[in-house]
């Protein structure tokens, strides 16, 4: 059994028909990414699989229990969880306080409330080895709001990571970051537990190629083409569509 | 909440103390401050009565009284970051039930103290379950709704005196310590007493793993949602507080001044509240306090100067708003801050 099983969803606004019965089946540890140009769907595509959004027909399952239309709390409880492509950050709280009420969520004390938070020894540690492996540990008691935009970015995914999910969508990681802070968070990504199963959706390709071993090609809300890189790469719908005649690397495309 | 992502700008909290040194846990350093803040507090609220006359002792009464209120309320803005406009609807709960249970139905008034207290938290907890559903303009609009239905009852009920209310309401008995409540100065000590209990209570709820979920409520309640909090629960057991402790407060007041009318559940009422909370500011612990203690005495001293003191309100509070963000509190820990490091070396 895969650990997610998305099949036939569908979402249409209106007229616009967003997303078109779409399949999706990940197995455990798997590195898969969904790209496509702007406009191509992956966001609502993430919000049903997060529970934001409902999808209108299909079903989505995780390890065989149905999350279709599950409210995104619920979602997360069930062993997904997401980052965002906009910072969604506690600003004025410290990367320590933020990583610590993403542990807390998970753990039996969230509804504790006449001991002091700080004698969570257990939060504290599980928080700092969270700070380690996103290499947030030298800004460990700095207020998020301080910190430099890729050390935001590489929060936004820590906070996701800090859920203990077995599957962990991350959407657009790099958005908006600098060549340097993409490749610290390439490396990041690789380094991420092996059996935690990673879903990207990302417009980046050094990050695409540099972290996942399956690609799902979208276009106008359906799948163009899926496989390994290097099927992707070749595929000639997808180098017309989406990648470029060059295949560059910076592979940015204008809108659909 | 929207704006939390586009604000996150490095200059708005810039210049915030909170970063002094980068391998000490925030709160473990606040938790200290607090204690500090705390003790030299709490003896100076015990020296009030022997170097003040009977007049300052009342008012001293009053103030530790609305700081109850406004405490719990910020339970709601400050740490929640959701603006209730009908708090006032639950001191008076806790007024009323005092007034009617001991001086029209005779229970002992430390009875019925509890009982006010336990009434005005089931009451506000089941408004919060209706409430907190909302966000922003319709939850201070769902709050005012709610605050304004419990003025109408209790200025319609006949057996509360309606539009005029109650008098002569007992204060709780001491006698058997040998000590007579009815001297303002020993009600003092009884209300600073109360008062402590309820901010000791509070500063625990606060601190605690539910304290950090309302918090991250107040930065981004979408990232909580997405951690896999249901935030509803948190909200509903923070207004159910909140209320109660309005309800003690509400309990206390009517002793305070022997008697309650309708006017403690206007809406004005919950308006004055806010005002306190945000001109003494509402991201600190003790800001309710200092905003109350502000607005009392600045009250009691412009009302003798002129009847529109309210006036003067409406500006200081533009002033706060506009000038000082942070209000009386932040103002003192930014000027403390400065004092403690002139060179600016602290600044991380």
């Amino acid at each position: 059994m895969s650990q997610l099983s998305v099949k036939n969803i569908s979402k249409s606004f209106g007229a616009l028909s967003v997303i078109d019965k779409f399949d999706l089946e990940l197995n455990m540890g798997e590195r898969h990414a969904v790209i496509g140009p702007n406009g191509a769907g992956k966001t609502t595509l993430f919000n049903m699989i997060s529970g934001w959004i409902a999808p209108d027909t299909g079903t989505i399952e995780i390890e065989g229990l149905d999350i279709t239309n599950k409210t995104p709390q619920a979602v997360t409880q069930a062993g997904l969880a997401r980052s965002f492509q906009k910072n969604t950050l506690f600003d004025l709280l410290t990367v320590a306080e933020s990583l610590r009420l993403a542990v807390q969520a998970s753990s039996k004390v969230r509804f504790n409330f006449l001991q002091p938070a700080r004698r969570f020894g257990g939060l504290q540690q599980r928080a700092h080895e969270i700070a380690r492996q996103m290499e947030l540990e030298p800004v460990f008691h700095q207020e998020v709001s301080t910190l430099s935009y890729g050390q935001k970015r590489q929060l936004e995914v820590g906070m996701a990571l800090a859920c203990s999910p077995k599957i962990l969508l991350l959407d657009e990681p790099a958005a908006g970051t600098s060549h340097a802070e993409r490749a610290r968070l390439v490396r990041l990504l690789t380094t991420l537990p092996k059996d935690v199963t990673l879903l990207l959706v990302e417009h980046n390709m050094d990050v695409v190629f540099g972290v996942c071993s399956q690609i799902t090609v979208l276009n106008y809300g359906r799948i163009v083409a899926s496989g390994t890189p290097e099927q992707v790469r070749r595929d000639p719908e997808v180098r017309a569509a989406y990648l470029g005649e060059s295949a560059s690397p910076e592979g940015e495309v204008a809108d659909a | 909440m929207e704006h939390s992502q586009e604000d996150s700008g490095q200059g708005k909290n810039g210049s915030n103390v909170s970063n002094h040194d980068p391998m000490q846990p925030r709160a473990a350093r606040e938790h200290k401050t607090f204690l500090y803040i705390a003790s030299a507090g709490l003896l100076f609220l015990i020296a009030i009565p022997f170097f003040v006359g009977e007049y300052y002792v009342s008012l001293a009464s009053e103030i530790l009284i609305f700081a109850i209120l406004t405490s719990g309320m910020n339970l709601l803005l400050g740490y929640t970051g959701l603006v209730s406009l009908g708090h006032a609807a639950f001191m008076g709960v806790g007024a009323y039930a005092t007034a009617v249970g001991s001086s029209l139905l005779g229970y002992p008034v430390w009875f019925v103290m509890l009982a006010s207290i336990f009434v005005s938290l089931l009451i506000a907890y089941g408004i919060g379950l209706l409430s907190v559903r909302t966000k922003a303009v319709q939850f201070l609009l769902i709050t005012l709704a709610f605050g304004q239905m419990f003025h109408a009852i209790a200025e319609k009920t006949r057996y509360t005196g309606g539009d005029d209310g109650m008098t002569n309401i007992p204060r709780i008995d001491l006698s058997f310590l040998g000590l007579d409540v009815d001297h303002d100065r020993v009600f003092y000590f009884f209300v600073l007493i109360c008062f402590v209990i309820a901010l000791v209570i509070l500063r625990l709820v606060v601190d605690s793993p539910f304290g950090r979920v309302l918090v991250g409520i107040r930065e981004n309640e979408k990232r909580m949602l997405a951690l896999g909090y249901s935030t509803f629960p948190y909200k509903a057991l923070a207004f159910g507080i909140s209320g109660m402790l309005a309800g003690l407060a509400g309990s206390l007041w009517v002793q305070h001044s022997f008697f309650v009318n309708p006017h403690i559940m206007t809406w004005q009422m919950s308006g004055e509240a806010l005002l306190m909370v945000i001109i003494g500011g509402s991201k600190a612990f003790f800001g309710p306090l200092l905003g109350a203690a502000f607005y009392v005495l600045a009250k009691d001293f412009l009302s003798d100067i002129t009847e529109a003191y309210l006036m003067f309100f409406g500006l200081l509070f533009v002033l706060v708003v506009a000038f000082f963000n942070g209000g009386i509190a932040g103002f003192i820990s930014r000027v403390f801050n400065k004092f403690k490091s002139p060179s600016g070396k602290d600044g991380q």
